[in-house]
C-alpha cells in the first residue's frame, strides 16, 4: 500500500494549500505556524480537539520493567507522557472502506 | 484548545485576518484528509506522521449480550507521534 503512494510532506500541503491564492513561501509559514502551534498546545498538556478532524489527547503511561533485549538485563522504565490521537467522524469515515483490491 | 483558539493563535502570530487563517485550517485539514483518504502517508516533521492503517475482519463480542458480531475489515487513521513530540510533551 505504501510503495507506489508517495507521502505527504508539509512541503507538499503547503504547495496544496498555495492554490487558494497565496505564494508557497507564505504557505508554506502558515502551514508551520498550524503545526507549531498545534505542538505547543501539546507541551502545555492541553486537549487538542479539531473537529472533523480529530483530537489530540495525552496520557501518562506507568513506570514498568523492561528488558534490554540484546542483554537480557532488566531495566527500570520511567512513567511518561504519551499523545494519543482519536481520529474524528469525518476523517474516520473518509477512510474506512477497506481497498478493494486485496490479495 | 479547540479550532477558534487555534485559528486565533495562528493569525495573531502571522498577523492574518482569522477569517483567511481559518479557511487556510479548513484547506489544510481537508488536505490531509484527502491524503490519507488516497492511502497515502502524511508526514509532518517536528510533529509525527498520520498513517492508514488496515484492520482486518474479526469476530468480537456484544459486551452487553455476549453475542458473537462479526467486525468487518476495515481501515483507521492512526498517528504516529515523531520523536520531537515526544520529547516536548515530557514536563
Amino acid at each position: 500500500m505504501e510503495k507506489d503512494n508517495p507521502t505527504a510532506t508539509k512541503e507538499k500541503l503547503a504547495y496544496k494549500l498555495a492554490k487558494i491564492g497565496i505564494s508557497r513561501n507564505h504557505s508554506r509559514q502558515i502551514v508551520d505556524c498550524f503545526f507549531t502551534q498545534l505542538a505547543q498546545s501539546l507541551r502545555r498538556c492541553e486537549v487538542v480537539n479539531l473537529v472533523g478532524f480529530g483530537s489530540f489527547h495525552y496520557k501518562i503511561r506507568a513506570a514498568r520493567k523492561g528488558r534490554n533485549p540484546r542483554t537480557g538485563q532488566s531495566v527500570q522504565v520511567p512513567a511518561k507522557r504519551v499523545i494519543q490521537f482519536r481520529p474524528g467522524g469525518r476523517l474516520k469515515s473518509m477512510v474506512r472502506k477497506p481497498e478493494a483490491k486485496e490479495t | 484548545m479547540t479550532k477558534v483558539e487555534l485559528i486565533d493563535k495562528v493569525a495573531e502570530g502571522l498577523g492574518l485576518p482569522k477569517r483567511e487563517v481559518e479557511k487556510m485550517l479548513e484547506k489544510l485539514i481537508s488536505t490531509i484528509q484527502n491524503s490519507l483518504k488516497a492511502d497515502q502517508k502524511v508526514s509532518v516533521a517536528g510533529l509525527g506522521t498520520f498513517v492508514v492503517k488496515e484492520k482486518k475482519a474479526r469476530i468480537a463480542r456484544n459486551p452487553k449480550t455476549g453475542e458473537s458480531v462479526q467486525v468487518p475489515a476495515k481501515k483507521a487513521p492512526k498517528f504516529r507521534p515523531g520523536k520531537e513530540l515526544k520529547e516536548i510533551i515530557q514536563a
